[in-house]
């Protein structure tokens, strides 16, 4: 039954397939069709090759580029389920199939079963924001249709709904007629939408009956309960394909064992990977590779109690050094770290502080007249930020830029961030790990659960190289950056187990380093072992042993001294 | 068709009706109204679930046109002589209604006479309060009939099961019984014009009534409203986030014809524009041509609310949904922008309309335009306008929308009915509502809690799993988010039931995560520091808004956290004057402002939660609370409990920390293991907070005494108080007692209930200024009968008793005089009396028992807890009162201390044990003479008189005294061993 043939026919007319399925003899009950829609395309598409064969509606091929009615998968990022569900008509009178943008003809138009109303979930979705390029590669595959001439001109439609509005990105209205699956579907989700393309009017705000009555009594019925309603690309989803927490799999531990490859070990690659980062973003700091390395590996583990990815802070990083010509507006340079990470990282941001942007941005997200307006921190789940603190300089910090300040601390204390709502704001999880990067002894705006100092060379020469462009970055060999990514992308999803030995070890140790000394508190245990833990890791151990707790420790302690060296005041650890 | 005929005269100006619902059509009005007919369809079921059998078929009938009319384009333009169906369901119902409304009296036995049968309004001796309300309306001009629902259910539950389930179906007949009321009680009222009616009877116009639900026993939430909600009444709550102007909205129209220009009369509009669909002008056949007549067509005053989802409803991690609420009549204008509100009404769907409306164009244009093209179409000639054709508009599909047609709405008050922590007044009928809205496996999991033993130390196991130990902080937590009850005085006055608290302790230990766990476990709770928020921040600000110039309030964390916690770390990193700002709210629970000519007060109905940190970063147990929290007084004083948490370094407890934390690590969500999930936890709470405990008379007597003895600690100064034991704590006693009933789940507050409050503020407010019973810190302040005993020193703890004046004990000479001045005088005033040794110690020997072995300190350092200290005066008061009734005379010292050590016998396991506690006994002793607790008798009587006179001078000389005298001691008259022995 699902064979080639039908994988084509849904691609060339997925409407018919709908219909044809509508009607199938078989299929007796229509009481749950969407579900039903969506277990049937979910087995047409089963295999990786037949999803391939969908054409992926993204900023390469724009929604302009698609015929109207067309099946696609967009790979989006949930960005506002507050739209009002709407009703469709689920049947028409003639017992043709309503819904998915099925237009009704005139005939079947004239009267309806209310009973046969529905109800759908409308919900706004936008492409992914924070994901690297190589990642969208490898999730959309090699793209055989690029019309790469065109799409720089694509301009979204309300792009105050994706994150960074000037970024080339896609915004599409999504209605979801399986509403148990809809429900689901939470703000910064990250799913791949597979349904039929059309172009509609927006999430209508609602129905407002006098607007047309007194539109014949007053004259003045401009902007009042209508809003200027532009066509959007809109996708009548047929079925909702998941993802895991990381976007891409890879395994855990690594499946190269260690005596048989000596190259691809994980502490081998793990030592090559921190070489490379130094050398190419940090001057040469191997201390602070690492403890990137270990940054851009935590998650949120488990909310309650809560385990949350330690927020880092990269001090005394210094600022670009200002170039000569453009002296007037001062650049705001992205350290090469930026791109360094964006290469082995699925998804990160990088967020280039500078008083203007505090000021004047949204880094929350605000429904604004029903319409929830995307903040910049609305980031997918699992996204690693950058946070530069280069381009702050002396000015005034206004009450936008208090409640950015605010609401980023929040993300690294609580990883929640609260969208504000009419008269009220509603916390909802986040989970973004920060690295702030700042010039002084600690950074200037937040507080982080650790700070490390940089410890490079500070001549005018190191720090550009701290800025280089991207042409100037030495990537190492495809299979090497290969290996960096799986180490990663492995590492976020891997799971540490702590033995009886080992935390009776941790237990006395603690007892022990207390009676030596009352400064240590329990704090400290709570941070070493979030930092012991990420180090296996990054070592991809299944086992927190006593030698890596050891290093970890020692790991630690280097730090501390370290900012205990460089700041004679305060470090914040 | 007399009941039409009421109503169905020519065209009105004003009506109130919402047009779908009206109760009598237009179309005996002098045959010039249009062949508007509705089809009686064969479907028997459309949205409000008709079925076909409970309706005849008769030649005419405008009441089921009305009911069928609800269909926005299923009313057809079909010949006038189509049987249509009556609705027989409809009719009764009206009768039924109508009977109601006429006979019911708040007493309902009385209501059921006989007499009251025949629709003769029979007034029994209770008032007719709606017959009352009839009046009511034409005296004031008003429309509106307000209905109790729950008077309807009291009356005839059938009448109200059918007005609930088919709300929408039966509301043309539930307007026509007020009509058929107002013109029998009030005929002159009917009319808006009487005296112009004689002359003009085109122009008569007669007034439409609403009749309003309210107190419906359920209140929905936006997310339950479903498809087979549509079409009955009931109640959701939102909080508005705004409002349209208030505009008219055409019921019904009166169109000219163009071509022929003939009259069309009563129209009814159906949400949305409708114009005749065909002149009935034989020779015209004009579809598309119509002028609306202002003046004779019926308008009402109509306005759309949006609201949106409280917050308590929204699942985690969902947004708010929002729904549009439509309202008429004299409903308009009564819900404002960020109220809470309940609406009363029916959920319903409408053809989106607005999907017509494009950015620029003539909208009323465009819907021509449509009905033109779907007129061209023979088939579609049964749409009316604005449906078919909407492809030229480029409308696809048309879709529908929700909407919910109100007919009453109130503003939640903030205690009763849908509050969100359950708060209610009415008690147990609540918590029945409460126990309906959970699934079967929720309500068994409740009841097995509320019926289990020892739930309320259960209960406090379970709360903030992840902190370890500091129960009695837990305890505090648990009480607070029981809460206490609201009271009203009869004067009007509010008495909060919120309990604030107050942790304070050193950095590090778990404050802020009991905050950050309250703020997890309560929807509406808000967490703030203090060291980021100003006043403004937390209670409300007054902003410009710069488009349009008005000023607005914009809530703080206070507001938002209305009927929640407020949970405020950092508290004393708050300036003073901020700390001052929210005096009113934690007392007053409201919140004022005046400024930009806005005075308002707010209700801001918080408990607060609050976190600090001592003075200079570590907690100074030394010190008083007062000297180590930087608060003032009245901000203290409003507290109702204070918990100290301290960062003790202590093998044992680090050890308990350490494996916490490593096993939070090693097993997540596994590790902890609370009796109760936080769900099952939230609803026992919601449950809990459905009770309001009352005191039984036996626990208002304990509480009397409590409180008494918690004034007299106050007065003879034993403890060191941040401020003076008020009514204030009485109050939190209440409270807390009232809170400690809750978690039982229990209206009655037992005698139990007040010890256990009683311990907590004790524990709280007096135990942790005193903290603990530091002895070598005790010697540093001097002693009132300059009594010198061997003993150790401050620097010197660990040696043995026999050690000669140190260097420290010298220090201590200059505190001396001060002491000595301030024990003058409080022992003038305690020595009046001499009765206070003959009260019953007997009955609390048992009591005392328990408490007496104290865990064995750590470090032989002289230190004990106050529990233990108050434990071992009990003891020695008690004893001493005992051997005093006994045999008239004092304890000889020696003698006391070796009977002090055989009660300790069975605890005491080496020599070093026994010196300690010999110490200990010796310090407790002076103590207890310092404190007015004893009296000190060496010799005889005579000789302690002079020695206290002595003190300031004679100091290096006592120890060589001390072998010469033998001192007795005896209870101080002043000391009620009632009060004192009572110490759990």
């Amino acid at each position: 039954m699902h064979g080639p043939n039908n994988t084509m026919k849904c691609l060339r007319d997925p409407t018919a397939t709908l219909h044809d399925l509508y009607n199938d003899p078989n299929g007796t009950s229509h009481d749950n069709f969407p579900r039903l829609v969506a277990e049937h395309y979910t087995q047409i598409f089963h295999t990786s090759e037949a999803f391939r064969e969908i054409p992926s509606l993204d900023i390469r091929s724009p929604p302009t580029t698609f015929p109207d009615r067309s099946l696609v998968r967009f790979r989006a990022m949930v960005q506002d389920t507050s739209p009002s569900s709407e009703m469709y008509l689920a049947r028409s009178p003639y017992g043709k199939c309503g819904g998915w943008g099925i237009e009704l003809t005139e005939e079947e138009n004239g009267e309806v079963d209310y009973t046969n109303l529905r109800e759908c979930n409308v919900l706004w979705a936008v492409s992914v924001p924070a994901e690297s390029a190589w990642c969208a590669e490898e999730l959309d595959g090699s793209q055989t249709r690029s019309a790469s001439g065109s799409t720089s001109a694509y301009l979204p439609q309300h792009s105050h709904k994706f994150p960074h509005p000037t970024l080339p990105h896609i915004g599409v209205q999504v209605k979801i007629y399986d509403t148990d699956s809809a429900e689901k579907l939470k703000s910064t989700d990250i799913v791949t939408f597979v349904g039929i393309l059309t172009t509609e009017s927006s999430i209508s705000l609602s129905y407002s009956p006098a607007d047309l009555l007194t539109a014949r009594t007053s004259v003045s019925s401009t902007g009042t309960g209508l809003e200027s309603r532009d066509e959007v690309p809109t996708l009548h989803v047929l079925y909702i394909r998941e993802h895991t927490a990381t976007l891409l799999s890879r395994p855990y531990p690594s499946t190269a064992t260690p005596d048989a490859d000596e190259h691809s070990a994980p502490a081998k690659v793990r030592s090559e990977l921190i070489s490379w980062m130094a050398e190419e973003a940090l001057g040469g700091d191997r201390e602070a590779a690492e403890w990137m390395l270990l940054a851009s590996i935590a998650r949120v583990q488990s909310r309650s109690p809560p385990l949350l990815p330690p927020s880092l802070n990269l001090t005394h990083f210094p600022s670009p050094s200002p170039t000569p010509s453009t002296t007037d507006a001062p650049p705001t340079f992205l350290p090469t770290l930026s791109t360094v990470l964006a290469q082995i990282l699925p998804l990160t941001h990088t967020l280039p502080l500078s008083l203007d942007v505090l000021n004047k941005d949204a880094f929350v997200p605000e429904s604004k007249e029903e319409d929830l307006h995307a903040g910049v921190l609305q980031l997918p789940q699992g996204t690693v930020l950058l946070v530069t603190e280069g381009g702050v300089h002396e000015g005034k910090l206004v009450e936008q830029g208090i409640l950015n300040v605010h609401a980023l601390q929040e993300v690294m204390n609580t990883q929640t961030l609260a969208y504000k709502f009419p008269f009220s704001q509603f916390s909802f999880p986040t989970d973004i790990s920060c690295i702030v990067v700042s010039e002084g002894s600690k950074s200037a705006l937040f507080r982080t659960n650790i700070s490390v100092p940089l410890t490079a060379p500070k001549d005018p020469e190191a720090i550009a190289r701290l800025y280089k462009p991207v042409e100037d970055i030495k990537l190492p060999s495809a299979e090497r950056l290969a290996a960096f990514r799986d180490l990663l992308v492995g590492a976020r999803a891997g799971k540490v187990h702590v033995s009886e030995e080992t935390s009776e070890y941790i237990q006395r140790d603690f007892v022990r380093q207390r009676q030596q000394d009352r400064s240590v508190t329990s704090d400290d245990l709570i941070r070493r072992m979030s930092i012991a833990k990420l180090y296996a890791l990054s070592l991809h151990e299944t086992e927190l042993t006593v030698d890596v707790w050891e290093r970890a420790k020692a790991f630690d302690e280097r730090r501390r001294a370290a900012c205990a060296s460089t700041t004679t005041s305060s470090a914040t650890v | 068709m007399d009941v039409d005929s009421v109503s169905s005269s020519p065209p009105l100006r004003q009506s109130s009706l919402p047009p779908s619902s009206a109760p009598v059509a237009s179309q005996s009005s002098n045959g010039r109204s249009t062949p508007r007919r509705i089809r009686p369809s064969g479907r028997g079921s459309d949205a409000l679930n008709l079925g076909d059998d409970e309706a005849e078929e008769v030649p005419d009938g405008d009441d089921a046109g009305a009911r069928r009319r609800r269909r926005p384009r299923g009313q057809g333009q079909l010949n006038a002589d189509v049987p249509i169906v009556k609705d027989a369901v409809g009719e009764s119902v009206q009768e039924s209604f109508e009977t109601f409304l006429r006979t019911f009296t708040e007493e309902i036995a009385l209501a059921s006479t006989p007499a009251s049968d025949g629709g003769v309004p029979v007034a029994p001796d209770g008032e007719l309060i709606y017959i009352e309300q009839i009046h009511t309306m034409r005296e004031y001009e008003l429309t509106t009939l307000y209905v109790d629902y729950g008077h309807l259910l009291q009356k005839d539950d059938v009448l109200a099961d059918a007005i609930q389930k088919q709300y929408y179906r039966f509301l043309p007949y539930i307007r026509r019984a007020l009509h058929n009321l107002v013109a029998q009680y009030e005929p002159e009222y009917l009319k808006l014009n009487p005296t112009a009616a004689a002359t003009d009877s085109v122009n008569l116009q007669s007034r439409e009534f609403n009749v309003a639900f309210y107190h419906l026993p359920l209140v929905s939430g936006i997310r339950d409203l479903r498809t087979d909600k549509i079409g009955t009444l009931m109640s959701i709550s939102g909080t508005v986030t705004r409002t349209s102007e208030v505009r008219p909205e055409l019921l019904y129209g009166s169109f000219i014809c163009e071509v022929c220009g003939g009259l069309v009369n009563e129209i009814e509009q159906q949400f949305k524009y409708t114009e005749p669909s065909l002149c009935p002008n034989p020779t015209c056949g004009n579809r598309t041509a119509w002028q609306l007549q202002i003046d004779s067509s019926k308008f009402t005053d109509w306005q759309k609310v949006r609201i949106q989802e409280n917050p308590s409803e929204i699942p985690t991690g969902s947004m708010p949904r929002s729904l549009d609420v439509i309202l008429r009549s004299e409903l308009v204008e009564r819900a404002k922008a960020g109220d809470k509100c309940v609406f009363t009404g029916t959920f319903i769907v409408v053809p989106d309309v607005s999907q017509l409306g494009l950015p620029g164009g003539n909208k009323a244009e465009l819907m021509r335009e449509a009905a033109k093209a779907g007129a061209n179409s023979a088939a579609a000639a049964v749409g009316g306008a604005g449906v078919t054709g909407l492809k030229s508009l480029g409308v696809r599909d048309l879709q529908y929308k929700t909407a919910f047609l109100a007919c009453m709405v109130h503003d939640v008050d903030g205690h009763a009915g849908t509050n969100v922590r359950g708060e209610d007044e009415q008690g147990e009928d609540d918590s029945e509502a409460f126990a309906r809205s959970l699934t079967e496996p929720e309500f068994e999991e409740l009841k097995r809690m509320v019926n289990s033993d020892h739930i309320y130390s259960r209960l406090v196991e379970s709360i903030a799993p992840t902190v370890y130990g500091h129960d009695i902080v837990k305890k505090g937590l648990l009480l607070q988010l029981m809460g206490g009850v609201h009271k009203q005085t009869p004067e009007g006055m509010h008495l909060r039931g919120d309990i604030n608290i107050c942790i304070v302790g050193d950095p590090s230990t778990s404050k802020s995560q009991f905050l950050k766990y309250i703020c997890s476990f309560l929807p509406r709770a808000v967490y703030t520091s203090g060291k980021a928020s100003s006043a403004a921040g937390l209670t409300a600000a007054v902003v410009k808004d710069e488009e349009t110039g008005d000023f607005t309030i914009e809530a703080g964390a206070l507001m938002l956290a209305d009927n929640g916690i407020c949970a405020i770390d950092e508290f004393d990193k708050m300036d003073i004057s901020d700390q001052v700002a929210i005096h009113e709210a934690m007392e007053q629970q409201t919140i004022s402002i005046a400024k930009a000519g806005i005075h308002a007060t707010l209700n801001a109905r918080t408990s607060i939660l609050a976190a600090a940190n001592p003075i200079g970063g570590r907690y100074d147990r030394k010190k008083s609370l007062r000297a180590n929290v930087a608060m003032t007084a009245p901000i203290m004083s409003r507290f109702d409990l204070f918990f100290v948490v301290l960062d003790e370094c202590n093998e044992k407890s680090d050890l308990n920390i350490a494996k916490h934390i490593v096993n939070v690590h090693r097993f997540q969500d596994e590790a902890i293991h609370p009796e109760f999930s936080t769900e099952a936890l939230q609803r026992y709470i919601r449950y809990a907070r459905t009770f309001t405990p009352k005191l039984t008379p036996e626990a208002a007597d304990v509480l009397v005494e409590k409180y008494r003895i918690l004034r007299q600690d106050d007065a003879s100064g034993t403890g060191r108080n941040s401020y003076r034991i008020t009514v204030r704590q009485l109050e939190s006693m209440i409270r807390l007692s009232e809170a400690i009933a809750r978690a039982n789940c229990t209206s009655e507050i037992k005698p139990a209930f007040v010890r256990e409050a009683y311990t907590l503020l004790r524990q709280s407010i007096i135990h942790v200024e005193q903290d603990d019973i530091d002895f070598d810190e005790e010697e540093l302040e001097g002693e009132r009968e300059g009594e010198r005993r061997p003993r150790a020193t401050a620097d010197d703890v660990e040696e043995s008793q026999d050690v000669e004046m140190s260097a420290a004990e010298i220090a201590a000479m200059d505190e001396a005089e001060q002491s000595y001045n301030e024990s003058m005088g409080l022992n003038g005033a305690g020595s009046s009396g001499l009765n206070g040794a003959t009260s019953d110690g007997i009955s609390r020997a048992g009591s005392m028992a328990p408490n007496a072995p104290p865990p064995p300190q750590p470090k032989r350092r002289m230190v004990i807890t106050h529990d233990k200290y108050m434990t071992l005066q009990s003891l020695i008061v008690f004893h001493l009162a005992q051997v005093e009734r006994e045999t008239g005379k004092g304890v000889d010292r020696d003698e006391l201390i070796d009977w002090y050590l055989e009660t300790k016998e069975e605890d005491i396991q080496d020599v070093e044990e026994l010196e300690y506690e010999k110490e200990l006994i010796t310090k407790m002793l002076r103590k207890l003479v310092k404190d007015n607790y004893l009296i000190e008798i060496r010799g005889d009587v005579q000789d302690s008189l002079p020695e206290s006179m002595e003190e300031s001078s004679g100091q290096p000389s006592m120890d060589s005294q001390d072998g010469n005298f033998r001192v007795y001691y005896m209870v101080h008259p002043s000391v009620d061993t009632e009060g004192s022995s009572s110490v759990p």
